[in-house]
């Protein structure tokens, strides 16, 4: 065997070992009287889960504390077991587990949405920098440009529909007060979330705002946002409810060019 | 790059953690001499990891410690990872970028864990080729660290220290010398930790690591979550008696104190490093 295969091979039975546990290694492994091979190659299959888990539980810890430590901990075992990291950083890793908890708690929809929810906060907490654009940017606008005015988003900005209460859960328990009971929604909320500066900001969005952002993020001008305001407002209306979600937009430091 | 001796130390620092960045840049700013932030951690797109460690960095020299370069695997280097480091490095202008001599997964995986390697002369060509190459692609020395260890290979035709020193030797590297992890294999081993010591170059040791560790009853853990333990201060006295005034920072990775706890575990290092000098001049 060659030489690069000979450690390849060590490798690949090292780490089957410390992830299904196979024991071919243990030939290979010295061991003493007191702590024998079998022992010392439990130190790093047990640290290797034991430090995804904490992975999970320091980038979801409200889903920790609303599942409890012992369940969440039995989800992340499930998880480490079925998408192993191939992450450098393993601030990503865990990017899948929504998708466990929707399938191993379809009556618990909140415990995916939740995981959701935290997942994309943690995104916009470390998500791209952008200058955003000011009142003066948009001040400085020659009216007739306005109808075919596009708008850039702060690559944080990202939208949720969610069918649960999730975020209140979210806050209930980030400011340590008792969360209200867990609900499945009847009809699906949208929520924004963005990072304003340093600062992760969310709220909940009314089905106009909703829809405007929608459009808009897909590179629609200012005439599709008005255009898409019609189907709630009146049309004398519109104008007025465009400028003013459009400067919301703005002073809350979402939008970071015009074109 | 021309073979040379270590950088002249920048004295006694810390590796940063969110908990004290506030700290460092407001009433404990200046209380230490450089810093050490975690690779990884920074690898992100903004926010406020790279917010702080543009603040810090403008305030202290800085050096970047990764853990996922995985030098010793079987797998191909990680290209996306290594021109990451790289951008990061650019941003960041580090004193030395280090990580660690050992593997963290084949096969795709990353075990984020710190495994231990084959002491052979077939592993040791494989890892100095692949420093090489990262050396090339970051177009700067590398430091590698030695890490703590629970097993060993029966296959294994030489002893930690020698290999350590035949990678720095071959590849043209530096070391950091974690002091604690020397301590930590050496019970888990059985072998002489001032045997390690002296096997390692003088001129290749760039920085030191101290932390603590969890005791087993038969073996030891290496967890970096508790104070610098005697054994371990008394290693660090006879490393810096060997090696000089290197580098030295308090790593503490777990159960984050208050900053002023591990500035005081650092006032330990200056006290022992001077005491450590004046036996070595005296000598």
């Amino acid at each position: 065997m060659s030489d690069a295969r000979a450690l390849a091979e060590l490798q690949r039975d090292f780490q089957r070992h410390v992830m299904h546990g196979q024991e071919r290694i243990i030939e290979a492994v010295g061991g003493s009287p007191s702590v024998p091979a079998s022992v010392r190659l439990g130190i790093y299959s047990e640290a290797y889960r034991l430090r995804l888990t904490d992975a999970l539980a320091s980038t979801l810890p409200r889903l920790q504390q609303l599942m409890g430590k012992e369940p969440f901990s039995a989800t992340a075992l499930e998880y480490i077991d079925l998408c192993p990291s191939s992450y450098p950083s393993i601030r990503w890793f865990g990017d899948q587990l929504p998708r466990l908890l929707r399938r191993s708690f379809p009556e618990q929809p909140w415990l995916a949405e939740l995981a959701t929810w935290e997942w994309t906060i943690a995104a916009a907490f470390d998500g791209p920098d952008a200058e955003p654009a000011t009142v003066a940017t948009l001040a400085a606008v020659a009216p007739e440009q306005w109808p075919t005015l596009q708008f850039q988003f702060h690559p944080t900005v990202q939208c949720l529909q969610l069918q649960s209460n999730a975020p209140q859960l979210f806050k209930a328990l980030t400011e340590e007060t008792l969360p209200p009971p867990p609900v499945a929604l009847e009809q699906p909320q949208a929520w924004l979330i963005w990072r304003e500066g340093l600062k992760t900001q969310y709220r909940s969005l009314e089905a106009d705002e909703h829809a405007a952002l929608e459009v808009m993020r897909a590179g629609g001008t200012f005439e599709a946002l008005c255009d898409t305001l019609c189907a709630w407002h009146e049309a004398e209306a519109v104008p007025a409810q465009a400028a003013s979600m459009l400067k919301r937009w703005v002073v809350d430091q979402m939008i970071v060019g015009v074109s | 790059m021309s073979k040379s001796s270590a950088l002249p130390s920048l004295g006694f620092g810390l590796g940063v953690r969110p908990a004290h960045y506030e700290a460092l840049l407001g009433e404990r700013q200046g209380s230490v001499g450089w810093l050490e932030a975690l690779t990884e951690n920074y690898l992100v797109p903004g926010g406020k990891p790279l917010h702080y460690l543009e603040r810090l960095r403008a305030e202290y020299p800085i050096v970047l410690h990764g853990v996922s370069l995985s030098i010793g695997s079987a797998d191909a280097l990680n290209e996306t990872y290594l021109a990451e480091v790289k951008a990061l490095a650019d941003r960041v202008e580090p004193a030395w970028v280090s990580d660690h001599l050992c593997w963290t997964g084949v096969d795709g995986v990353n075990l984020h864990d710190l495994m231990p390697m084959p002491f052979t002369e077939a592993a040791l060509r494989h890892v100095v080729s692949r420093i090489a190459a990262v050396q090339e692609r970051l177009g700067r020395r590398l430091v590698l660290e030695n890490v703590s260890s629970y097993v060993s290979f029966t296959h294994s035709d030489m002893t930690e220290w020698e290999f350590l020193r035949e990678i720095a030797l071959r590849a043209d590297c530096h070391l950091l010398l974690d002091v604690n992890n020397v301590y930590v294999s050496s019970v888990n081993h059985g072998f002489d930790p001032m045997a390690y010591l002296r096997g390692i170059p003088v001129e290749r040791v760039q920085q030191f690591h101290l932390a603590g560790h969890r005791n087993m009853g038969d073996y030891l853990i290496d967890t970096h979550d508790a104070p610098v333990c005697e054994e371990v201060w008394q290693l660090f006295h006879a490393a810096v008696e060997r090696f000089g005034p290197v580098s030295t920072m308090i790593e503490r990775d777990d159960n984050i104190p208050e900053i002023d706890v591990l500035l005081a575990e650092l006032d330990r290092a200056r006290e022992i490093t001077a005491a450590a000098q004046a036996s070595r001049s005296a000598a």
